[in-house]
């Protein structure tokens, strides 16, 4: 069996662990070489990686230098190579033009599939003639790839990550010329790099990998820092969405519900109030978190902040000229490997929301995916549009590709027929994935109606039986019960 | 006031005023819910709160099936089989009829909403109620009281969601089917009665208040020489439907036909029979030896009978009176037998400034009303007095029976205060119409019937003409003596002004009517809004600044509990907060609220009240994971467990009284301390230190003080060795501790606590092993 060179981060940890013992071995690991199966049309002059480790969420900007090698044919396709174990990872990326800062088109590539490796294919805005040269910045975002290193700190300690990486920037064609600068929070790092004749520069806070001459294409090797992150690491499990339209009462009311987990270094033994009382900003400066920050529109009102149990009391809202600032203080601090669950609502104009096309039925929805918490992961999200009665030809557009788009009917108060809706189910989102969303439907002026009818004949219906019960005689023998009398 | 009935301008205006009094009374509860939020209160309402959940989530097979095993941990509690489904019911049904026509209404919501709404309905019986009684003005008055009066909103504001709250609507409305059954003799409204009865056994152990009282009424009935056949039909239906349905509800089960609280039932129905059969007896035999016979079935009836319950009764078919109805009779009995009782504050005797607080200018209204109640006496009025006599002593004995006073009050009250305006308001004008066709009937009435005499003598024979005559007479004397009275005062009033007719007077007494009915709405408001609708799982404080602040530890730490801890744990708490935890915190408790098993409290009392070392073999036996205790001596919040605490120790007593002694919790001078003076076995308790862990901490050297007991704290505070601090909320309110597994070396705890911090163990315990 073929060892794979790229492997899963536990695999990266035992043979980390190998090699440290001896190069050797590492060696001969590292050995073979993997060829990329897309041709081989650019070569990278020089190519700059980034890899920010400074929030919980891995951020990572390639800048390459591409020349088209081709004889004669212009070129419009770059592929940018990503692990196959980092795909479950890979939260979101994009490319633009460094020159131009204009923005690229990305997609997943079908065409050339290699069990290692999945390719991102990155449409030129312009075909580059052979020999030109141009500059493409890719940015990724990996999630849950950090550990934490030891699993258990004490309240108010510090709590270390660790993270393995590619010493190289992962290419599909040879380069030139490459360096890595890796970015951690502040300067207590440790750096574990393996193969060892990986040239190093640690200052501050950044750990210079390189430059490197004369890397051929998908070259990897491993690297290992450990480094100090303060805070929280969020991560919601389970996010719903609910958003109801009603064009009735100009409403859009919004309800989103969170299931927490703090994914920092366990907190080891247990929670004491009173060092928490006595330093309460070690929690932050550990593996808490006291709160969470969120963005929701400025003229949201009726804002709820509850649980399971009730109302959370600890909140406060703050307004900005362009947005309400919320924050939420759950009920207890947050250490690593801590849960909660809450969730949040308020009702905003839809102006703001809705366009009607001019002439036509046709409505636009636009509202964004998900109000974002800053630095933190979105495991599993389901967005239900519940459109007002009578809307047809729904049909929604994102951004992205999401997992699925579902579309049914729901029926809620006094609704005769139901009420279209639109259920999005998408998985790993981020900060980047909160993009507006379209709906578009087609809801047609006499639709307004239907609600006011179907109360009318409710009402009419209790009437009309109330006249006819009122005028029976229920009564047995009311003859013989007057003659008592 | 009877020509209101026929004006149009009544008949709108009484379901007005009804549905706004149905309005006041519904928002007069809501005072919790605009302060606080939309929650469930206190602790039954909680399991309550629960099971509707379940009911709701699972069916009602499922309901009536469910073996809870998340309480009573190790037994587990049946409890589709001891429970009062009524309310559970009630709030799944509305629950399902409003999802059926897609009203997506949380269950929570018709819960919290359920006793306000219930407090309409109330309001309108007693309506009903007192219509029979007196009239429509007098009912009117009294579903106004009974909305407002404080006695009741106590139970029923929103949020409360406890069995009381429908069983008050339930118990006003059995009690006026039940009046109209014996007004009419009427087999249907038996029935009804018997139906509203089985609804009210469903919901409340107060049921039993209605089985009482129902036969004493007819009892006194029969007593006082009134027996009818309508008494016969309508108690007949009643007993015999009502019984069989009662039987019904799984928690009740054969106690209808078994225990004493329900015999006088049974007994009154059989009395009824054989009464029913003398009265068809005497109706064939002569007088003389109807007589004997009489006198015969008596003594023969009475011994066999109590020969029957004797026997019965030594040989345990028929239970003896339970404890709780026991505390009914003795107030002291609960205290020296069943401690478990005694310490629950509702189950004290009532203050005498509580009948007040409660009721306010009712209950001086109260015997009026009863007193006007005896000037009428008809069936209806007897009902009433006896309800009220007993309702009253009840009420005196237990806090809690204040609810079963409070439509009484509202009643009789409501009798004695229309009487007054109906005395005083009536316009001269009126009084005058009224008296003037009254003189001028009395005027016409002889000659009619004079006429009438000779046209019957005509067309009939000299005997029936004679009687005719005698009875017309008779009218005509009594219509004489009537007319005379009325002409009697209106002449009187024509000499000498009556005083009632004097506009100063009249107005004196209708404006302090006035100014006492609006100090009622204004006290109503005030005790309603200060006293009963605090939800007790949120505290409220003012600030320096006068903001308020929320005080939200219980739900910190149930919801703590909720989320991380693992899903089975095994949590120990005095039972108070049992039912809290299952609700709000989803984790198994060992005790809780339903007080069932008092072995199994005084176990848990038995851990608190130990030392480490014993409570420890008591948690692992259990399998605790967790240990909850309540401690108000940082905010100074009274109910804590340390206040508490005598009472677990008292239970503990009960059932270990090796392992725990009163007296040794008080010092030789007989004091509860918990400072400097505090005795050795209570510093070594359990519940001592859970309660004090590093709680000196907090102030620094040597300042620790309690603010509940105004107590210094040692600055040395105690330390534990098989418990580990798990989690204590923003305020200390609630501290809970995890209990530690047993130590990897098989090592005493004590020992391994004292060499992780670094302590030598002393030489002497050394030697001792």
């Amino acid at each position: 069996m073929r060892l794979t060179t790229t492997t899963t981060t536990l695999v990266a940890t035992i043979i980390a662990a190998l090699s440290l013992t001896s190069s050797v071995h590492a060696e001969e690991f590292w050995s073979e070489k993997d060829v990329p199966i897309v041709p081989q049309t650019f070569k990278i002059t020089n190519l700059l990686r980034t890899l920010d480790l400074s929030k919980p969420i891995i951020r990572e900007i390639t800048s390459a230098a591409v020349l088209n090698t081709h004889a004669d044919q212009d070129q419009t396709d770059y592929y940018f190579p990503v692990d196959q174990a980092y795909s479950d990872n890979l939260a979101f990326i994009s490319a633009e033009n460094r020159k131009t800062k204009e923005v690229l088109e990305v997609t997943k590539d079908e065409e050339f599939y290699d069990p290692q490796f999945q390719y991102y294919k990155i449409k030129l805005a312009t075909p580059l003639p052979p020999g030109e040269k141009v500059q493409i910045t890719v940015r990724t975002s990996l999630t849950n790839v950090i550990r934490a290193f030891p699993t258990h700190v004490g309240q108010a300690e510090k709590q270390k990550f660790v993270f393995f990486g590619n010493p190289f920037a992962l290419t599909a064609y040879p380069a030139t010329k490459q360096k890595t600068t890796v970015i951690t929070p502040n300067s207590v790092l440790e750096v574990h790099e393996h193969p060892e004749e990986v040239d190093l520069v640690i200052k501050n806070n950044q750990v210079i990998l390189g430059p490197y001459n004369d890397v051929s294409s998908l070259e990897h090797g491993i690297f290992e820092v450990q480094y100090e992150l303060s805070g929280a690491i969020p991560h919601i499990r389970r996010l719903r969405r609910e958003i109801e339209v009603s064009q009735w009462g100009n409403n859009l009311a919004v309800e989103e519900h969170y299931n927490f987990v703090n994914r920092g270094a366990e907190l080891k033994g247990q929670f004491s109030r009173i060092d928490y009382q006595r330093n309460p900003m070690g929690v932050r400066e550990g593996n808490g978190a006291l709160g969470f920050q969120t963005k929701i529109p400025k003229l949201a009102r009726d804002i709820y902040y509850r649980d399971e149990i009730g109302n959370i009391s600890t909140s406060v809202i703050a307004h900005h000229p362009d947005h309400i600032q919320l924050m939420l203080k759950p009920r207890f601090p947050l250490f690593g490997g801590w849960n909660t669950t809450w969730y949040i609502g308020y009702n905003t104009p839809l102006d703001g929301y809705l366009r009607k096309i001019a002439g036509t039925d046709k409505h636009i929805l636009k509202v964004p995916v998900i109000s974002p918490m800053p630095d933190t992961t979105y495991e599993d999200v389901e967005i239900r549009i519940v459109l007002p009665e009578g809307a047809k030809n729904v049909k929604a557009v994102l951004p992205y590709e999401v997992d699925d788009i579902e579309y049914s009917t729901t029926k809620t108060y006094m609704d005769s027929a139901g009420r279209s809706t639109v259920t999005i189910l998408a998985s790993n989102l981020i900060e980047d994935h909160a993009q507006d969303l379209f709906v578009e439907y087609e809801f047609s002026q006499t639709s307004y109606l239907t609600k006011p009818l179907a109360a009318a004949t409710m009402l009419m219906a209790i009437y009309a039986t109330s006249i006819v019960f009122s005028r029976l005689d229920f009564k047995i023998g009311g003859s013989t019960l007057k003659k008592q009398k | 006031m009877s020509t209101e009935s026929s004006s149009t301008v009544a008949r709108v205006l009484k379901p007005t005023i009804l549905i706004l009094i149905a309005i006041v009374a519904i928002s007069s509860r809501l005072f919790s819910i605009i302060r606080f939020e939309s929650v469930i209160h206190e602790f039954d309402p909680w399991f309550n709160y629960r099971t509707t959940q379940h009911l709701v989530k699972n069916g009602f097979y499922d309901f009536w099936n469910w073996f809870d095993e998340k309480s009573w941990y190790p037994l587990g509690r049946v409890v589709g089989g001891t429970v009062y489904p009524g309310i559970m019911v009630t709030s799944a049904l509305i629950h399902n009829v409003l999802h059926f026509f897609n009203f997506p209404v949380d269950i929570r919501n018709v819960c919290v909403f359920l006793a306000p709404m219930f407090s309409g309905l109330t309001a309108f019986s007693a309506y009903l109620l007192t219509k029979e009684l007196k009239d429509s003005s007098a009912g009117l008055l009294a579903a106004a009281f009974l909305g407002v009066a404080p006695g009741y909103i106590s139970r029923s504001v929103a949020g409360s969601y406890d069995n009381e709250g429908i069983a008050i609507f339930l118990l006003v409305f059995t009690f006026y089917l039940w009046i109209k059954a014996v007004k009419t003799g009427s087999a249907f409204f038996g029935l009804l009665t018997a139906l509203f009865y089985f609804y009210m056994v469903s919901a409340w152990g107060g049921y039993v208040f209605i089985t009482n009282l129902l036969p004493l009424h007819a009892f006194t009935l029969l007593l006082m020489g009134r027996y009818s056949n309508r008494l016969y039909v309508s108690y007949s239906t009643f007993c015999a439907v009502g019984t069989l349905l009662s039987m019904q509800i799984p928690f009740v089960g054969f106690q209808p036909t078994r225990t004493s609280e329900h015999m006088a039932a049974l007994g009154v129905f059989g009395l009824l029979q054989l009464y029913a059969f003398a009265e068809l007896v005497r109706g064939y035999i002569p007088p003389k030896q109807f007589r004997a016979l009489l006198k015969g079935g008596i003594v023969a009836v009475a011994v066999i009978a109590s020969i029957g319950l004797t026997i019965l009764s030594f040989s345990g078919v028929i239970a003896p009176f339970t404890g709780r109805f026991y505390s009914l009779y003795d107030t002291g009995y609960a205290k020296i037998h069943i401690p478990i009782i005694a310490s629950v504050s509702e189950h004290q005797p009532t203050a005498w400034t509580s009948f007040f607080f409660d009721l306010q200018m009712l209950i001086f209204l109260f015997p009026a009303g009863v007193y006007l109640c005896f000037k009428e006496l008809k069936d209806e009025h007897v009902f009433i007095i006896l309800y009220s006599v007993f309702a009253s002593y009840f009420a005196g004995v237990m806090v809690r029976l204040m609810l079963t006073l409070t439509p009484v009050v509202c009643v009789s009250a409501a009798i004695a205060y229309s009487t007054l305006l109906d005395t005083y308001l009536e316009t001269s004008e009126h009084v005058l119409a009224s008296t003037k066709p009254a003189i001028a009937a009395a005027a016409t009435s002889a000659p009619v019937v004079i006429e009438a005499t000779t046209s019957d003598s005509k067309a009939t024979g000299k005997k029936t003409a004679a009687k005719a005559a005698a009875a017309a007479a008779a009218a005509a004397k009594s219509a004489d003596a009537e007319a005379k009275t009325h002409a009697k005062s209106a002449a009187s009033s024509e000499k000498k002004r009556f005083p009632i007719f004097n506009l100063d007077s009249r107005l004196l007494v209708i404006l302090q009517l006035t100014w006492f009915l609006f100090m009622f709405a204004w006290h109503c408001t005030y005790v309603t809004s200060g006293s009963y609708s605090s939800p007790s799982i949120v505290l409220a404080s003012r600030q320096q600044d006068g903001s308020q602040m929320i005080i939200d530890d219980f739900r910190e730490a149930y919801y703590w509990l909720r989320k991380n801890t693992k899903e089975d744990a095994k949590v120990m708490s005095w039972w108070d907060y049992g039912y809290q935890m299952a609700g709000m915190a989803n984790v198994t408790t060992l005790v809780d609220n339903n007080t069932w098993n008092n072995t199994h409290i005084a176990t848990v009392g038995k851990a608190m009240s130990t030392s480490e070392e014993v409570s420890y073999k008591v948690l692992r036996q259990h399998d605790v994971d967790y240990v909850l205790i309540l401690f108000g001596g940082v905010i100074g919040y009274s109910g804590d467990d340390i206040n508490k605490f005598l009472w677990m120790i008292r239970i503990a007593e009960g059932v270990y009284p090796n392992d725990v002694k009163e007296t040794n919790f008080f010092t030789p001078r007989g004091e509860y301390k918990v400072d400097h003076d505090a005795t050795k076995t209570m510093r070594e308790s359990l519940m001592y230190k859970m309660s004090y862990y590093r709680f000196a901490e907090l102030y620094g050297s040597g300042n620790a003080v309690d603010h509940v007991r105004n107590a210094r704290m040692p600055a040395e505070g105690p330390t534990l060795s098989v418990l580990e601090e798990a989690y204590t909320t923003e305020n200390w309110l609630v501290r809970i501790y995890k209990v530690k597994d047993l130590d990897i070396l098989g090592r005493d705890l004590k020992d391994s606590t004292a060499f992780d911090k670094g302590r030598v163990r002393k030489i002497s315990s050394l030697k001792k092993k």
